[in-house]
């Protein structure tokens, strides 16, 4: 909490600094005009000015406790006021008093000065304003002190000159100073430019705008992925070609020189010789130039993935900087809360006190704005809900004055936590059954189910108020469905806490940041859909002998919890039209399940396919579409592709509501569709065994596993195998000669072979397409993907 | 046809200019104009006024919106803006012919509040109708139809209501899971 202060304090400080250095400029500007001699209603308005300038700065140096400053801007206001009520006539002389102090202000700010200079700096602005001071004694006096601060000032500049002679030039730019005022108009920003950053105040429409394109700029990012991958595919579809063109290349030379011989034997059929080397012409100047156009394709590939890298890297960070930009403290919408709170509870005749604490935790300024109204809300709720009236309070032995408390405080990197709390007279559980009874909300079986904690989560469904009679203020039973709906809108979430003379607590947890978040994208029949990750507790992949019914709904184990399994095509109200796709899910023993939670509820939601998880930038979908049951918006992929995301608080009430139809009986059914493919597995590392394994199960294929190359052929003969994965370096047979063994075997010989290698050299991989691998895959670019994708190709 | 002589050609070729280079919409009769896109869904001929019409666009992929009313189609990526795209036949309730129909064209219509595209088969074109030749739509459209149709024009368009449209709110879909399934 100290540290927190201390920060804080730092803050204050800073932006203290910002507003003194304005005011410190106007006060030179406007001291500036009036030694100019202007008309005397101009002068009186430039000293009523300047007067408030002083004024305010004073009141804003008490509040960051900078004493000297409060000091000089009284003696400062003193002058002014006999200047303006006394007809005081400043002459030139005590101009240059008056501008030393302003000056002086601007020093402290960038250091501390000296307590005597100041000191005597006051004495002598007092003096002024009593009029003690005589013209001649000051400008000797002044003349001394100027030379030692132009002294000090030039050492200070000199060391920082060249940079500085550009930005001080840019200064210059109001014509009405003359060339001395310049000079002095320089120095003083000089100063302030080498020791802080300057401030711009940017309209807040403008900046929108910027964040709103800035955001955009994600789609760059992953277009620039998409390509990448694009490429690399395309490369690996001239692998392929180059395999199976190194095989029939040969063979078609071994024929044309077997041609040769025989027509050499004959010479009868010349022209047919002719053909052939016409042919044969061909054939090389095509592989010379699908090598070229591969190399090609190769370079590109690596450019691109090179620029994506770069592209990323800068978009991030770039994001990050503009979301910095974004941040605003808590403390500039809770400024009204004070005030509102007392006008409100003296309307009732209640005395309530609010306290507020964490007001300096920064958040998305839209995310503030979203939030400021639900805030007061809430605020407005627990004084004309919550907290008695003080005779009330009394009686009760509490304290006649009720407290509430809005503390505010960061949990984690992207979270905070809002905690709106009063002592007031807590939430009649039975009082909110009663009321959704009444609404017909909710049903009376239900409700005797349910415990307390879910009871009082009621009051956040619409037309549910306890209240008996509706205020001005609260009653509709509008407001706190309205709360909950503005924070999940935002990817928050809000909790209740309550007993009867206890006090309510409500918290609210939003994210710092909007609209970019991480997402799961899954695949239900042919369409895809986004789950922000924030709310997925676990994506697992579900045994189906796992799926245990209870009471004739399917539930699996998560951590030891029983959770209830629900399709998710079911709860979205899609019918899965392709059948190819739900052929997928029949060869596979493993059911794709994302755990959500949400509203103290979790559900495993069964999904045809987990494809990725990613950024994802939220949309509305259009005006139309104002509110959309289970989904929250849309987000658009690097293909262009729109994708759908979750609105996960709608899904796991429609969820609650859908009765799913089996996921077991589904598989049952379809798994006598399609056998499921037997793969061998050779490798001698345990890891490597077991991470293979691993992978291809999880692909929906059989998987045994042997040591080495003898243990391999030993099993291969003993078994059918749809597909050999295996490892070049061996002890007793390598993969190489595994392979050439499974090519030499009648029986094995069209079993595909993949070898997996460490070995990355072009030798190598020449070495296995001799004898005879499928496909050979180098372990240092191996990902999952690519192992499955290869595997799939062949079986 | 006898061959023109190059001052008669020259003579033609001006007048069919001028006629060409009067702007659509203010005609010299002094009768207002309203400039429409036609446009065709299953054979029949619609029209909405041009001030209405955002843009036309070809759908290339288009995202169906699970929990949507059967006459939203989905929504489509337009540079980066997202528009939901709505079939006013199946709104309108009107049944469809059988026969082909390729619904590959949005055109996107707007006002200050609302925007949204109306999925056509074709885009016929651009044209200036007369507006005092437009009249009520025929008592044999049904009543649910008819609030969406300012008239019939001249040549047997079905001239739509953009205004009603866009300011209408049963088009608006807006719905939470606590409204349903009550």
């Amino acid at each position: 909490m100290n540290e927190k202060e201390i920060e804080f304090q730092k803050r204050l400080l800073a932006t203290f600094k910002i507003e003194a250095e304005e005011h410190v400029k106007e006060m030179s500007a406007d001291l500036l005009k009036m030694e100019e001699n202007p008309p005397i209603h101009e002068q009186n308005q430039i000293i009523e000015k300047i007067f408030r300038e002083a004024h305010s700065l004073k009141g804003a140096a008490r509040a960051v406790n900078l004493l000297d400053i409060e000091k000089i801007c009284h003696a400062l206001e003193t002058v002014f006021d006999s200047v303006k009520h006394k007809g005081f006539k400043l002459s030139e002389g005590k101009y240059d008093i008056l501008h030393n102090a302003v000056d002086c202000i601007g020093r402290i700010l960038v250091s501390p000065q000296k307590i005597e200079e100041i000191f005597e700096l006051v004495r002598r602005i007092e003096e002024l304003a009593s009029g003690e001071c005589t013209d001649e004694n000051l400008t000797e006096r002044c003349s001394q002190k100027f030379i030692e601060e132009s002294l000090s000032t030039n050492a200070k500049e000199a060391s920082t000159e060249n940079k500085i002679t550009d930005t001080a030039g840019a200064y210059i730019n109001d014509d009405k100073r003359n060339d001395t005022n310049n000079v002095r108009q320089k120095d003083d920003s000089a100063e302030r430019e080498t020791t802080h950053v300057k401030v711009l105040r940017v309209a807040a429409t403008k900046l929108d705008t910027l964040f709103f394109k800035a955001e955009e700029m994600l789609s760059l990012k992953q277009v620039s992925l998409l390509r990448a991958h694009e490429l690399s595919r395309i490369s690996a579809i001239f692998n392929d070609w180059d395999n199976k063109w190194s095989k029939a290349y040969s063979s078609v030379r071994k024929t044309f020189s077997l041609q040769n011989e025989i027509d050499s034997v004959k010479d009868k059929i010349k022209r047919s010789s002719a053909d052939i080397d016409s042919l044969i012409e061909f054939l090389e100047w095509n592989n010379n130039y699908i090598k070229i156009l591969e190399k090609e394709i190769n370079d590109l590939a690596g450019c691109t993935k090179r620029d994506h890298r770069m592209i990323s890297g800068m978009v991030d960070e770039f994001l990050e900087d503009v979301k910095k930009i974004i941040m605003m403290p808590f403390s500039s919408v809770l400024e009204s809360f004070p005030k509102a709170v007392r006008d409100i509870s003296r309307n009732q005749g209640k005395n309530v006190n609010l306290l507020i604490q964490g007001g300096e935790v920064e958040i998305d300024k839209r995310i503030l704005e979203e939030i400021k109204d639900p805030l007061m809300h809430m605020v407005r709720n627990c004084i004309d809900h919550g907290i008695e009236n003080t005779e009330v309070r009394v009686q009760k032995n509490k304290k006649p004055q009720g407290t509430i408390s809005l503390s505010i405080h960061q949990t984690n990197s992207n979270q905070v936590e809002i905690v709106i709390s009063d002592d007031g007279r807590g939430i009649n559980v039975e009082k909110v059954k009663k009321a959704a009874l009444k609404s017909g909300y909710t049903k009376k079986e239900d409700i005797d189910n349910m415990d307390d904690k879910e009871a009082l989560s009621l009051i956040f469904q619409s037309d549910i108020s306890t209240s008996p009679i509706i205020t001005n203020i609260s009653g509709r039973g509008l407001g706190l469905a309205i709360v909950r709906e503005k924070a999940e809108k935002l990817g928050g979430k809000v909790n209740i806490e309550s007993g009867i003379n206890a006090g309510t607590t409500f918290r609210i947890i939003l994210p710092l940041t909007l609209a970019t978040f991480r997402g799961i994208i899954v695949r239900v029949a042919d369409q895809k859909f986004a789950i922000p990750t924030i709310s997925v507790e676990q994506v697992i992949r579900v045994n189906t002998n796992e799926i245990k019914e209870i009471e004739e709904k399917e539930t699996v184990f998560v951590d030891g919890e029983s959770v209830p399994l629900i399709k998710l095509s079911d709860v979205l109200c899609i019918s899965s039209v392709n059948k190819n796709i739900s052929k997928e899910i029949a060869n596979s023993d493993y059911l794709h399940t994302v755990v959500i939670s949400a509203s103290n509820k979790c559900i495993a939601f069964s999904v045809d396919e987990v494809l990725d998880e990613q950024e994802v930038l939220v949309k509305n979908l259009g005006k139309q579409l104002v509110r959309v049951r289970n989904i929250a918006g849309a987000t658009i992929l690097g293909s262009g592709e729109i994708i759908p995301v979750i609105n996960v608080y709608d899904l796991i009430q429609s969820a609650i509501r859908t009765p799913s139809s089996s996921v077991t009986k589904d598989i049952q059914r379809e798994t006598t569709v399609g056998k499921r493919k037997m793969i061998l597995i050779v490798e001698d590392s345990i890891t490597s065994r077991m991470l293979l394994k691993n992978i291809l199960e999880s692909g929906g294929y059989n998987v045994k596993t042997a040591v080495d190359g003898i243990d391999g052929l030993s099993k291969l003969k003993m078994e059918e195998f749809d597909l050999v994965v295996s490892d070049v370096d061996m002890p007793r047979m390598n993969g190489f000669a595994l392979t050439a063994k499974i090519r030499e075997n009648k029986k094995l010989s069209e079993i595909p072979v993949i070898l997996v290698t460490s070995l990355g050299s072009r030798e190598d991989c020449e070495r296995g397409i001799d004898v005879g691998a499928s496909a050979y895959i180098v372990k240092s670019n191996f990902d999952q993907s690519d192992l499955l994708e290869t595997v799939k190709r062949f079986i | 046809m006898p061959e023109l002589n190059r001052e008669d050609r020259k003579k033609i070729l001006k007048e069919r200019a001028k006629i060409l280079a009067r702007a659509p919409g203010i005609q010299d009769d002094g009768i207002q104009h309203v400039n429409i896109v036609e446009f065709l869904i299953d054979y029949d001929r619609y029209c909405i006024p041009m001030n209405y019409v955002r843009e036309v666009y070809l759908i290339k992929d288009i995202t169906k919106i699970p929990g949507t009313p059967e006459y939203v189609i989905g929504i489509i990526n337009v540079r980066g803006q997202i528009f939901s795209v709505i079939d006013i036949k199946t709104f309108f309730n009107i049944p469809k012919r059988k026969g082909f129909s390729n619904l590959n064209k949005v055109i996107i219509i707007q006002n200050e509040n609302m925007e949204f595209g109306i999925v056509a088969d074709s885009i016929a074109g651009v044209k200036s109708v007369p507006l005092d030749k437009i009249v009520p739509p025929p008592l044999t459209i049904a009543e649910s139809v008819r609030k969406y149709v300012k008239g019939i024009t001249e040549d047997q368009l079905i001239l739509l209501d953009a205004d009603q449209m866009l300011t209408d709110k049963s088009i608006i879909v807006c719905e939470g899971a606590d409204e349903k399934n009550r």
